[in-house]
């Protein structure tokens, strides 16, 4: 009985998906668009010609998962905007919290 | 009030064993405050000190909110929605005295809901050329869960309302130099001298003004508004009609038509709208 308990607490409580090293490859000046889009996979949206791209981020208590797709901002909790240079080098990036209650 | 308390029991009591004994009852049940499910947060209720005409770039302006709710023109036009929960009730059915989950049982929902839209205008530079910020706050009751937003605002095909509506925002001309545009409303239509004659009616945080075309505007200060009402127009059944009264007793009036086949409640919206605006302006609340 004692077992059958445990084996049913472990089976509801989920590991977390999120990963805290997700983002740990950006370095400014460095990390090429490729780099990102090899890592990431396609962003959620791009502006001005690919320079900036656009991920959508949960996190949990592992850290920061991949959102992909969907309308609106369910599960979202930051959007991560990666802004590059004509060559494709990274110049700056934010984490913007889109969800704030 | 000694007297009604045992009666209150009493009513509890049975509603109670009424829902107990399986019977269904209607309770409410408070909704949880805060931003609405599916919408971002971080539109707050003031333009951002970052956003500045003529200076903040498409970029900065990415890097600082995230991607946009909607773009359009080229990215030329993006929109940012948010809306709150700032009160709010579920009608719920209880069946043998416990709610029933299934969404199907919530009979109604009451709430007060704040929309917020940030609607920015960049050159072709990526240069920032308008900032918009709208406030919109909606209450009352609704059968059933469904949510209910307030139809957004989109970019406008060419030829159509919406973009005359646009193109009348652009050619806003402002009377006194420190008239910032609020709102504008198409296809009102000004009484001006009898005649019903269609026109742009503008809404800024000093004054109502109403162009007509080949007209020469009237303009009526938001310090002169004595009174702002719904007033049917006899002549126009059909037309939602809006009265202004000046404080030296005349009158100005502003009627909406639909401004096709498709667009038949629209122009109750935008007459409920244009009369809201100008009792905010009226009453000073729309900061400068």
């Amino acid at each position: 009985m004692l077992a059958a308990t445990v084996v049913v607490l472990f089976a509801c409580a989920s590991p977390p998906l999120g990963r805290a090293d997700l983002l740990d490859f950006l370095q400014l000046g460095t990390t090429r668009r490729t780099d990102v889009q090899l890592r990431l996979g396609e962003p959620n949206a791009s502006f001005e010609g690919e320079r900036i791209l656009a991920y959508r981020l949960g996190r949990d208590d592992g850290g920061y998962m991949l959102v992909k797709g969907g309308a609106g901002w369910s599960r979202v909790r930051f959007n991560l905007m990666l802004a590059f240079d004509e060559l494709g080098v990274l110049q700056r990036y934010t984490l913007v919290e889109i969800e704030t209650r | 009030m000694r007297a009604a308390a045992p009666r209150l029991r009493v009513l509890a009591s049975a509603l109670l064993a009424a829902a107990s004994l399986g019977a269904c009852v209607v309770a409410p049940i408070p909704r949880p405050r805060g931003t609405l499910e599916g919408m971002r947060g971080n539109v707050s209720d003031t333009m951002p000190a970052f956003v500045v005409e003529g200076r903040t770039t498409r970029a900065e302006v990415l890097l600082a909110l995230g991607e946009p709710d909607r773009r359009a023109d080229g990215d030329r036009w993006f929109a940012y929605d948010s809306g709150r929960r700032l009160e709010g009730v579920n009608w719920v059915a209880l069946v043998g005295g416990a709610p029933v989950s299934s969404p199907g049982f919530v009979l109604g929902v009451r709430e007060t809901v704040e929309w917020r839209e940030l609607r920015l205008r960049f050159d072709e530079a990526g240069v920032l050329v308008q900032a918009e910020l709208v406030t919109r706050r909606q209450e009352g009751f609704r059968f059933g869960d469904a949510p209910s937003a307030p139809e957004p605002e989109r970019p406008a095909r060419p030829g159509s309302a919406q973009a005359a509506l646009e193109e009348a925002r652009r050619s806003f001309v402002a009377v006194d130099p420190g008239d910032r545009l609020r709102e504008a409303f198409i296809a009102g239509a000004c009484r001006t001298d009898g005649a019903w004659r269609d026109a742009v009616v503008y809404v800024s945080d000093l004054a109502v003004s109403c162009r007509v075309p080949g007209q020469p505007p009237w303009r009526i200060e938001a310090a002169d508004i004595a009174a702002v009402e719904w007033r049917p127009a006899e002549d126009a059944p059909d037309m939602p009609a809006v009265r202004l009264r000046r404080r030296d007793g005349t009158k100005a009036d502003v009627a909406f038509r639909p401004l096709d086949a498709a667009d038949a409640d629209s122009a109750y919206r935008r007459a409920a709208l244009f009369l809201e605006s100008v009792r905010l302006l009226v009453a000073g609340l729309v900061a400068r």
